[in-house]
Order: structure tokens, then C-alpha cells, then sequence
């Protein structure tokens, strides 16, 4: 393949994600100089790796999976502790007595509200299942856990992000009774 | 299925992650259900509103000028990446030269033994990628049956290979048989799907000195390319699997093959 032709194969093929792959980055970094750095890394790996990509798979799963990798080695030469531990998700799963209905009227601000108000391991596998369109055996490869860490985070996650939104909506209804 | 067990695989079931029997139990419940119905749509709404706030929130986008340097500074990459990859592979080439040279005399034979085979993989593995990945050959490819009676008598024993049994994290598929030409080399292809992974047996005329013991060949790039003899005939299986896993099914062909070239 020709220098010409690889490098239009690549921005085909990859830089249509870039926009999502950003917001992911910037979600999970919550700084905007630590998002642009990993996500220029991740694209500047996925070129040194292109090759290995197999064309009709799912990029997005893969440039997902660079960027999980990449910010798991990045934490580690940190030091940084990882971001929940089992004993928290346990303590979370265990605080859902009651999981209400999905609230009827959402607004953009009450979901985003209402997921970064659970631990950040459920938001991972929510963002990663819901917004990346990710199968479990995907994020189980990116996140580095097994299938069943997955749906085991995913239902749990997806009960809290009811709570929260439930919780959401109770106060704004009543700070509209409010006279 | 009850409520409470439908409730526990409305999600699975929504983003498409359940088997083809579970999905039937669900769609049966739903039908005669209309609470479980109304709770996967309130699903599916918070996951339809959960992705558009996520790709419209403002201040999560990636600014003009980051995505204007981004694409800058990838083209520098990938300009002096080939730049790299060139020089590696002139490089390589000039090594090759000067260890032949030097081996001279002594190891010509097994010199240009080696060289007929490394350029067989090379060839192998340009018909893998261009063929079974990329569907871009030059020549339309035939039917073995065809190919057979033009080309190669030897290939019509191919149309009743099977896919190899047995091997860890398998089963392997079945995906295509058919003849096609790379650099003027004709193969008898089958392409089989293991483990997610595409993998190539391409099988060519040939007498080179090889044992049918499979043999692991280095080649530039990802692939992996494994080679043994049978009969007047070369057989490789390439893939981007790791070498581990192609020597592996490369063992597991060995029999098949011989058995069908080996009077031939």
C-alpha cells in the first residue's frame, strides 16, 4: 500500500470516531489538556497499529479499547489508585432497595447529571455499552475484566442511574410545587 | 419467563446481547405483558436520551483548532512512519543480501532453499490480505473444479476439506474455496474464521526440501505464516493470529492435507 493510500485508508476508517472518542476521553478525564493528550496518543498508536486493524470490524471498539489501555498505563506510572474498589461497588449494589421507573420528562442536564452522581466504574460500562455501542465481549476486552464484571456493572449501573434520575426528578418536581 | 426474570434481560435484550432462544422467551412475554412493555420503553428512551446528550454536551466536544492540529500532526506521523517502514524494509533487504554473501558457497543451497520459501510466504501472504481481507486481486478468482482442470489437478481434493476440529477457543468456520493468482502464484485458498480472526490455508506447487512439520517463516508486518510440504506441494496458513495459535492450526491441517496431496 502507498503512503498516499495507507493514510487515506486510515483517516476512512478512524477519524470519523475521533468526535466520541474526545467526549469519552474528556468524561472520563474531566480535564480538557489530559483528554486532548490521551486521545492524540491513542490516535497516534491506532496509525503505528493500523495494520493490524481487520477492515469490517468495529473501530470504534478498537480505539475504544487503545484509549482504555493506554489510560489504565497512564494511571499505573501514576500511581493512581484505581478509580472504585470492589468493597464501594459492593456497598452501592447493596444500597438499592428499590429501583424506581425511568422518570418520564429527562433533559440532556438530568441524565448527564444523574450518571456522574454513580461511581465511575458503572459509568464506564454504561458510556462504553450505551454511547459506544460496545458489546460485552468488547468491553470486557478494553476494561480488561471478565463478561460476567461486565453485566454484573452494567445492571448494577443501570439501577443507579435510575436512582439518581429518580431522585432528579423528585426534586425538580418539587422545587416547581415550591410556591 | 415471569416478570421479575424478563426484567433482569430487558437490557441485554435491548442492546442485542442475548441468545437467540432467550430473545424468543422475551419477545413471547412481552407480547401478553403490557408493564414489562411499558419499562423497555422507558428503557430504550433513557438510553436513546442517555447517547444524544452525550454526543451534543457543549462542553465535552473537541475544539476546532485541537482537531485541525490533531489531523496535522497524524499526517506528519504517518509520513514519517512509511519514511520508517521503508528505510526497515531497504535496510532489511541490504542485511539479507550481505548474510548471503558472506554464507556464500558454503550455504547456497540452503540459501536460495530459504529464499524460494520466503518469497512462497511473502506470496502467501499478499494473496491472504488481498484476497480473503481486502477483496482486491486483480484476476477474478475460479472454482477449484475449474482451477483443477486447468491449472492443477491437485486442487479438486480441496472442495471436500473441512474445517479443522478440536482446537482450544474454537470452532473454526468454514468461509470460502476457490483458486486465485497473487504475484503470478497460483493457490489452491480456503479461508477459515477462527477466534474472530481470518486465517488463509493457501497451498501452491512446490518441491522445496520442507518437512511436513509445520514451519514457522518470518515475513514483514503482523501476519504469521506457517509452511510444510506435502507431496509436490507447499501448503501455508496465514494469519494475524499470534505464532502460537497459527503453528497450532497449522498442525491441525497437516493431516488433511497430506492425506489429499500426498498420491498426487
Amino acid at each position: 500500500m502507498s503512503d498516499e493510500s495507507a493514510w487515506r485508508a486510515f483517516e476512512a476508517e478512524v477519524l470519523p470516531h475521533v468526535d466520541r472518542l474526545f467526549r469519552l476521553a474528556m468524561w472520563l478525564e474531566r480535564d480538557r489538556a489530559e483528554a486532548e493528550d490521551l486521545v492524540q496518543e491513542t490516535l497516534t498508536q491506532a496509525l503505528q497499529s493500523f495494520h493490524r486493524f481487520t477492515p469490517g470490524t468495529n473501530c470504534r471498539a478498537w480505539l475504544t479499547t487503545i484509549l482504555q489501555h493506554l489510560r489504565s498505563n497512564r494511571r499505573r506510572a501514576r500511581n493512581r489508585a484505581p478509580v472504585e474498589s470492589a468493597a464501594i461497588e459492593e456497598r452501592f449494589a447493596q444500597t438499592l432497595a428499590f429501583v424506581p421507573p425511568v422518570p418520564d420528562h429527562l433533559t440532556d442536564e438530568d441524565v448527564l447529571g444523574a450518571l456522574r452522581r454513580i461511581p465511575d466504574t458503572y459509568q464506564q460500562v454504561i458510556l462504553l455499552c450505551d454511547v459506544q455501542e460496545m458489546t460485552y465481549k468488547e468491553i470486557a476486552s478494553a476494561l480488561n475484566i471478565p463478561i460476567g464484571t461486565v453485566m454484573s456493572r452494567l445492571h448494577r449501573g443501570r439501577e443507579l442511574l435510575r436512582v439518581a434520575l429518580g431522585g432528579r426528578a423528585a426534586s425538580a418536581a418539587h422545587t416547581r410545587e415550591m410556591p | 419467563m415471569q416478570c421479575r426474570d424478563v426484567r433482569e434481560l430487558l437490557d441485554a435484550y435491548l442492546g442485542d446481547q442475548l441468545l437467540v432462544e432467550t430473545t424468543n422467551d422475551v419477545v413471547r412475554h412481552l407480547e401478553t405483558c403490557p408493564a414489562c412493555r411499558g419499562e423497555l420503553e422507558g428503557r430504550r428512551a433513557l438510553r436513546a436520551r442517555l447517547q444524544s446528550a452525550f454526543v451534543s454536551a457543549v462542553d465535552l466536544a473537541p475544539t476546532p483548532e485541537f482537531l485541525k492540529g490533531l489531523d496535522t500532526r497524524l499526517r506528519g506521523d504517518s509520513a514519517s512512519l512509511m519514511t520508517r517502514r521503508s528505510w526497515l524494509r531497504s535496510w532489511g533487504a541490504a542485511a539479507a543480501a550481505i548474510v548471503t554473501a558472506i554464507a556464500g558457497g558454503l550455504f547456497a543451497r540452503s540459501a536460495a532453499r530459504r529464499s524460494r520459501l520466503a518469497e512462497l510466504a511473502r506470496n502467501a501472504a499478499g494473496d491472504h490480505q488481498n484476497c480473503a481481507i481486502k477483496f482486491n486481486l486483480s484476476e477474478r478468482p475460479l472454482s477449484l473444479e475449474e482451477a483443477a482442470r486447468r491449472y492443477d489437478a491437485a486442487f479438486a481434493s480441496f472442495t471436500s476439506l473441512t474445517a479443522p476440529m478440536g482446537l482450544p477457543d474454537g470452532p473454526v468456520d468454514l468461509l470460502e474455496r476457490h483458486s486465485c493468482v497473487y504475484e503470478g502464484h497460483r493457490f489452491a485458498h480456503v479461508v477459515f474464521r477462527y477466534r474472530g480472526h481470518i486465517v488463509s490455508l493457501l497451498v501452491t506447487g512446490g518441491t522445496e526440501s520442507i518437512g511436513s512439520s509445520p514451519e514457522m517463516l518470518p515475513i514483514d508486518g503482523a501476519l504469521q505464516v506457517a509452511t510444510f510440504a506435502a507431496g509436490r506441494h507447499l501448503a501455508f496458513v496465514v494469519s494475524d493470529l499470534s505464532a502460537e495459535d497459527i503453528a497450532r492450526f497449522a498442525d491441525a491441517m497437516v493431516a488433511p492435507v497430506v492425506e489429499r496431496l500426498n498420491n498426487v
